[in-house]
């Protein structure tokens, strides 16, 4: 274990310089660098194929880089453990059904796994993290309902309260608001909201620039030819950016909210 | 590290908290069907050709385990000692191993419709018996060439598919390779089929491949039981492990398990149990495939139950059959037979009431 970089309080949790990855003969990405604070939430997004997923599994550590530095909390990725990273780094995959009907709290309760010993068991007071998780996010009365027969929205809930359950200080969200309805877009958006302002830092795949609008401090927009640009929503999000990436011209439109903040949406010109 | 620190942290509660308030099902069943196989094996003690009284029973056992004199029969000590005994702790080891093993295949492949033998465990070990009657090697040679060859055989399975799946262990090639092995396994117990001499070999080979229990003896036990429990240790051990690995291999990884080392262990362990149970009983199917589903119908995927409750369930379940092909049936139906017509609508019954259970 290498102890020898300490982690200073104001570094960034993640922090990706010069990466270059990608499989075979190919690098799909090059020359990637940004970083996230506790608080933060990246939002990134692409066309279908730019990299987002390779992006996600160089951070997590799936996919070794090529070239670059991977830095998670101050240190190199390949100097954490596996255990050690499932800490400090949790994974929110996309919703999707196990091919066992395992029930909602045994589901969140996996997210203990890491504090676990090799040959552990949870306890009662893992299961305490798991149900305060499961309450924070409305989800607590599906506790013992099969993992299978709730609702995609659900289950997105439940595997986002599995990743709060590592008690991480960075969560990886690949799509976490795809094939959910409008009311439970919403309901994950400001779940992301609210979980960075307690502190989390947050990195979020989308295909929709108004979610980044919506919750992000930062956009990352790769583009095409391996590239990515990283700024506030507003100044990265544009009309020519969007409608270079996705090859597509595009509108984005704004509106007041409730509270009076500015809500902005993007449109494809068909 | 402030994580752990957390963790110690809500111990003040732990006495309120129910058991484990998200399990499926209320009932104990671990403790029930604990009871239960205590109870069969006393049963199957007393059921039989002869009949026994409880007393006979317990004085017979005493005698044997503490040295004590004991004032039985000898024509009784030895049908209690060397009949019934072995066969007994044989159905109980063979039955729970091969169910545990198929329950922590099941969930390791993810697939249900997988059995214990899938990476050709049973067809190596068939080969080895096999030969083993060919060349006349007795009864303790036979096993042994038995558990040797089904071990080579899943060794083979997994290093030719690590290495056609260019070293990406990719579960599906397994199984494919699991497949092969399995058919040509299968060629070779046919050559020595025909080439063995079918007044006397042929019958001999027939039978073993057909499964059976009546020829395990005392001494048969020792190489059953190391082996079965050796490889329960990591299917208990790990099976926390086991249920997290259910959700793919990055998905796990993120949780902080190594899905390669968990694999191997698993594997290792379910292959020991399985070899074992083959090279002393001869192919004994659907106990593996069947009992599995049984005990998730009962307790739920969970493997921290499943496991055991799949062991507890598949002892009691050999157990049954084979006092069934002791009492019931006049002349002695090889085992294997047994097991299928009995697991085969079993399975189709478990289908249609709770298709759900893997869905």
């Amino acid at each position: 274990m290498d102890l020898t970089v300490d982690d200073p309080p104001d570094s960034p949790v993640l922090d990706v310089r010069d990466l270059r990855c990608g499989y075979g003969a190919v690098d799909v990405l090059d020359g990637l660098s940004f970083t996230v604070a506790a608080s933060e939430v990246l939002c990134v997004l692409g066309p279908n194929g730019a990299g987002k997923t390779t992006l996600f599994k160089s951070v997590l550590g799936f996919l070794p880089p090529r070239a670059g530095r991977v830095l998670v909390a101050g240190r190199e990725l390949s100097g954490w453990g596996r255990r050690e990273l499932a800490r400090t780094v949790a994974y929110v995959p996309q919703a999707h059904a196990a091919p066992f009907p395992f029930t909602v709290g045994e589901v969140v309760l996996m997210g203990r796994t890491p504090h676990l010993g090799v040959a552990g068991a949870p306890g009662p007071a893992d299961r305490l993290v798991a149900g305060q998780n499961m309450d924070r996010l409305g989800i607590g009365h599906l506790a013992a309902r099969s993992f299978t027969e709730i609702s995609g929205g659900e289950r997105q809930l439940a595997l986002i309260a599995r990743a709060l359950t590592q008690q991480p200080r960075l969560l990886m969200m690949d799509e976490p608001t795809s094939n959910l309805d409008l009311g439970n877009q919403a309901r994950v958006l400001r779940e992301v909201r609210d979980l960075a302002a307690g502190g989390l830092a947050i990195v979020m795949i989308s295909h929709t620039p108004d979610h980044a609008f919506a919750v992000a401090t930062t956009a990352a927009l790769l583009v095409p030819d391996g590239t990515l640009r990283v700024g506030t929503p507003e100044r990265v999000l544009t009309e020519g950016a969007l409608g270079e990436a996705f090859g597509r011209p595009v509108r984005i439109l704004a509106g007041v909210g409730e509270d009076g903040a500015t809500l902005r949406a993007c449109l494809p010109v068909l | 590290m402030s994580a752990e620190a957390e963790r110690d942290a809500p111990a003040g509660v732990d006495g309120a908290a129910p058991a484990d308030p998200w399990r499926r099902g209320r009932w104990p069943v671990v403790t029930i069907l604990s009871v239960l196989l205590v109870a069969t094996v006393a049963v199957s003690f007393a059921v039989g050709v002869t009949a026994y009284p409880p007393g006979t029973i317990v004085e017979v056992l005493l005698a044997h385990l503490t040295g004590r004199p004991s004032t039985v029969a000898r024509v009784d000590d030895v049908t209690i000692w060397l009949v019934r005994m072995p066969r007994i702790v044989a159905a109980v080891l063979v039955g729970g191993a091969l169910a545990a093993a198929g329950a922590a295949y099941q969930a390791l492949f993810r697939n249900p419709m997988v059995s214990p033998d899938l990476l050709g465990a049973s067809g190596g070990a068939g080969v080895g018996a096999a030969l083993g009657i060919l060349l006349s090697w007795g009864s303790a040679g036979v096993q042994l060439s038995a558990f040797a060859l089904g071990l080579a055989a899943v060794l083979v399975t997994y290093t030719v598919g690590t290495l056609v799946g260019r070293g990406t262990e990719s579960t599906l090639t397994l199984v494919l390779t699991g497949i092969v092995v399995s058919s040509l396994c299968s060629a070779l117990i046919s050559l020595t089929k025909y080439v063995a001499d079918p007044d006397d070999k042929l019958p001999q080979i027939t039978f073993w491949l057909l499964g059976g229990l009546e020829t395990v003896t005392v001494r048969g036990l020792l190489p059953l039981l190391v082996p079965v429990l050796v490889g329960l240790v990591p299917l208990m051990v790990l099976r926390w492990r086991l249920n997290v690995l259910a959700f793919g291999d990055e998905e796990a990884a993120s949780l902080g398990v190594n899905p390669r080392v968990v694999k191997a262990f698993v594997i290792v362990g379910a292959t020991l149990m399985t070899a074992a149970s083959v090279s002393a009983a001869g192919m004994v199917g659907w106990v593996g495939l069947v009992v599995p589903h049984a005990a998730r119908m009962l307790v739920g995927p969970d493997a921290r139950r499943a496991v055991p409750v799949s062991a507890l369930l598949g002892a009691i379940f050999l157990l049954v059959v084979d006092d069934l092909v002791r009492t019931v049936l006049t002349t002695e139906v090889p085992l294997g037979i047994l097991t299928a017509l009995v697991g085969a609508p079993f399975f189709l019954f478990l289908l249609a009431r709770g298709r759900r259970a893997w869905t």
